[in-house]
């Protein structure tokens, strides 16, 4: 499924399993889809980013940046995020330049089903982890 | 140095700006080609093996034919002989020296073209190993682009020009904000809620005569009347 497809599909299905989403697609030359994602008690906080290549699809959520680290906290943040990796269902944090992120990767052919899976997962475990790790940033 | 490595390396170093793409397409490229090529040594090897193999499955026929003419002919010999007919039975022995040194020689034939065969596959065991690891180091090399190039797009297009992206404390911030109104629209829930069933206690009980207007008015009758009796 490509980009401009899945944005097609959550114009056209804006609310799923209680969830409302509210996309936007980039107009660049590489497509990004920005995901809102609200719930009656969130909303929107944390919007998710799809993109895709030719193997996966990638739905990324940016936490924070380097910038708002407490470097004195710096190494035993590295470290919880390293242990919260695994018992995360789906989700694995990652760095990608100065901004620290959390990441779900699929497969190219995945269905709608499995995205909306995916994304809702993805943003509900970026709330709770920058809720969780708010005591190592200023 | 592997891709990780590799990777690593740009990383750690000066290649760190936003949109600036860690590999570069010439990297990208050369990466492309070298599938290209293992893909294509692939396609050969195979067509190679085909036809190896089946000159081995010509070579062990004909080596079948070879030696069942062989037994006959030793048959033939044995009957010469038998019938004392010496120069029939050497003529014979002629044909089958013959078929022996034929017999030798698609034995060889046949040793070697398994050998080839057995080369040819350990080849392209290795060669789709090797493109596989291609295919692999290259996905990584792509994902890598894409994601810096998702980052650069998401500044240039979500992310107004003159404020970085939302930082965690903003985040946490509404997060607090959202859940205190929504625990604020649950307490006030709560508070209509006891105030409806205050309402309606209020209503039962008059209702039952032990509050309320007629409960009043009677008691303030019987205490007159009470008055009157002592008086």
């Amino acid at each position: 499924m490509d980009i401009k497809t899945l944005a097609r599909f959550f114009e056209e299905h804006p609310t799923q399993d209680g969830y409302q989403f509210n996309g936007r697609l980039s107009p660049s030359e590489t497509p990004v889809l920005q995901l809102q994602v609200s719930t009656l008690q969130t909303h929107d906080e944390l919007p998710v980013y799809i993109t895709a290549t030719e193997q996966q699809i990638l739905c990324i959520v940016y936490l924070w940046q380097d910038s708002e680290i407490r470097s004195e906290t710096r190494a035993e943040l590295m470290e919880s995020m390293l242990e919260l990796n695994i018992p995360m269902p789906l989700s694995s944090f990652a760095r990608t330049g100065e901004h620290t992120v959390m990441f779900g990767a699929l497969h190219c052919q995945s269905k709608p089903q499995d995205i909306i899976h995916e994304v809702v997962t993805l943003h509900d475990n970026a709330l709770e982890a920058v809720q969780a790790l708010s005591e190592y940033l200023v | 140095m592997n891709i990780l490595q590799k990777l690593m390396t740009l990383f750690r170093g000066s290649v760190r700006e936003i949109g600036e793409a860690v590999v570069d397409a010439n990297g990208t490229k050369i990466f492309e080609q070298e599938i290209v090529d293992a893909e294509s040594q692939l396609k050969e090897a195979r067509s190679s093996l085909t036809t190896v193999m089946a000159k081995a499955k010509q070579a062990e026929r004909e080596l079948e034919k070879l030696r069942a003419g062989q037994i006959e002919h030793e048959g033939y010999a044995r009957s010469a002989l038998s019938q004392g007919n010496e120069p029939l039975a050497l003529e014979v022995a002629e044909k089958i020296a013959v078929l022996e040194a034929e017999i030798a020689e698609q034995a060889t034939a046949l040793d070697s073209y398994k050998e080839h065969a057995e080369r040819l596959k350990a080849m392209i065991l290795e060669s789709e190993k090797q493109l596989k690891d291609y295919q692999r180091q290259l996905a990584m090399v792509k994902t890598t682009e894409q994601v810096q190039k998702t980052t650069a797009a998401i500044s240039e297009n979500f992310v107004a020009a003159d404020s970085k992206m939302v930082t965690a404390k903003e985040t946490l911030d509404r997060i607090k904000n959202k859940q205190q109104e929504y625990d604020d629209r649950l307490e006030a829930g709560k508070q209509l809620d006891a105030e409806m069933s205050g309402a309606n206690l209020k209503n039962k009980l008059a209702e039952a005569g032990i509050s309320g207007q007629k409960k009043q008015a009677e008691d303030i009758l019987a205490r007159l009347r009470d008055k009157e009796a002592i008086s």
